[in-house]
């Protein structure tokens, strides 16, 4: 009876012990976590002008595609607020791929899950289906792996990538350019998961200015 | 001062053995399991006190005042952290998280109870190990580190018996432990817990 009751016991305590207390997340201050990046080799002191690409690349499990900003008001005012933060650290926006140093490409996750023990270089995005082909650009990416960071999982709904690609490498000529190895030398990640829908825009707008702030590398 | 000694000796031993011959013990088991709170002062990582805990334990008295036994518990500290820039090697991090500490000490306990009433105050060591885990969690994901350490834990607190033939009781205690688990990745060198234990006692 007492050799019962003790096991009663032990295996009571085991199984309370899988309650670990996980914290609610839902009380956290509902905005965007801003993670950023940097090639550390790049001098962004010899970049002068940039591009941000009209459109925005949509993720959503396995459907994809590029949303234009002439189609739609709310991604011309991201875009837009990219083009604010880099014209306000001092670079000059152009109208073509050609006379640009730097282009900016915008991606949304709207929902991914994707179990991740540890990432390596580079992101697992891009090797996403349909996900930003270096020859939007002209060339073909190459070079710099980001970053590598342990994680117990991942999944991200809501959230924003962002890449800032140097295109001083291109020459205009298609033909040429079509070989020119093109490198990622600065990027965001806006993950949006705990995001409440509140004033989502301008939470959206100050996590944007919030990644220029926190890179200042990026200053003229 | 040798004699002095001694006659401590004398007076510990009688104190613990001379009960026995004129009284009886009742079960010489003793299983106790509850309700834990935790609280972990000036810890650098997750410094709170909650009571997302509980406990178990059990003895054998191999004399009417003094057992042995065996314990453990478990318990988590979350701590809200706002939110602020970790600047690092080649890039930035922005957000707020929660910080959770997550511990499993056990091990041996020995024990001495000042009567065998139906209140039973008493005091306790225990030594063993402690088993821990710091998760930092933010938006989709989490950072964590896993250690071990050397685990001590002084101890008061009584057992209620409130029915007569019964071992059937309540506990209540107080304790204090110190673990030496490390983290260097979270700045954590030592873990002090205090709190107290609300439980049943058979």
């Amino acid at each position: 009876m007492k050799m019962r009751r003790i096991l009663l016991i032990i295996t009571a305590l085991l199984a309370l012990a899988a309650c670990r207390k996980e914290p609610d997340m839902t009380e956290t201050d509902g905005k965007y976590l801003v993670y950023t990046s940097y090639d550390a080799d790049t001098d962004f002191s010899v970049y002068s002008t940039f591009i941000v690409a009209d459109s925005m690349f949509v993720m959503n499990s396995g459907n994809s595609g590029y949303v234009s900003e002439d189609d739609d008001s709310e991604v011309r005012e991201i875009l837009d607020a990219y083009r604010d933060e880099m014209t306000a650290l001092g670079y000059t926006e152009v109208q073509t791929k050609a006379d640009a140093d730097l282009g900016i490409q915008v991606s949304y996750l709207e929902q991914m899950h994707q179990s991740v023990d540890f990432v390596p270089g580079p992101y697992w995005w891009w090797d996403y289906p349909g996900y930003w082909s270096p020859g939007w650009w002209g060339g073909y990416y190459g070079g710099w792996a980001p970053y590598s960071y342990p994680v117990s999982y991942s999944w991200s709904t809501h959230s924003f990538l962002t890449e800032m690609v140097d295109l001083t490498p291109l020459t205009g000529d298609e033909e040429a350019d079509s070989e020119v190895r093109l490198s990622v030398v600065w990027n965001s990640y806006l993950d949006g998961s705990l995001v409440s829908g509140y004033r989502i825009m301008d939470n959206l707008k100050e996590s944007i200015g919030q990644s220029f702030a926190q890179s200042p590398q990026l200053a003229k | 001062m040798k004699k002095l000694s001694i006659m401590i000796l004398l007076a510990t031993v009688c104190a613990l053995v001379a009960p026995s011959a004129g009284a009886q013990v009742g079960k010489r088991w003793y299983i106790n399991a509850g309700w834990q709170f935790n609280a972990t002062p000036g810890n650098p990582y997750s410094e709170s006190a909650q009571g997302w805990g509980a406990y178990a334990e059990g003895g054998y008295y191999f004399l009417p005042r003094i057992a042995v036994g065996l314990f453990a518990s478990y318990n988590t500290n979350n701590e809200y952290v706002p939110r602020q820039t970790y600047v690092f090697d080649g890039g930035a991090l922005n957000t707020d998280m929660y910080h959770s500490l997550y511990q499993i000490p056990f091990g041996a306990a020995l024990r001495y109870r000042f009567t065998w009433t139906k209140f039973e105050p008493y005091v306790e060591a225990k030594l063993g190990a402690n088993y821990a885990d710091q998760y930092s969690w933010f938006a989709s994901a989490a950072v964590y580190d896993k250690n071990w350490g050397f685990y001590a834990s002084p101890e008061v607190g009584f057992t209620w018996h409130p029915f007569n033939r019964s071992n059937f009781g309540f506990q209540f205690a107080l304790y204090y432990s110190y673990a030496t688990n490390r983290s260097a990745a979270f700045g954590v060198d030592g873990i002090n817990n205090c709190g107290f234990k609300l439980g049943l006692s058979f």
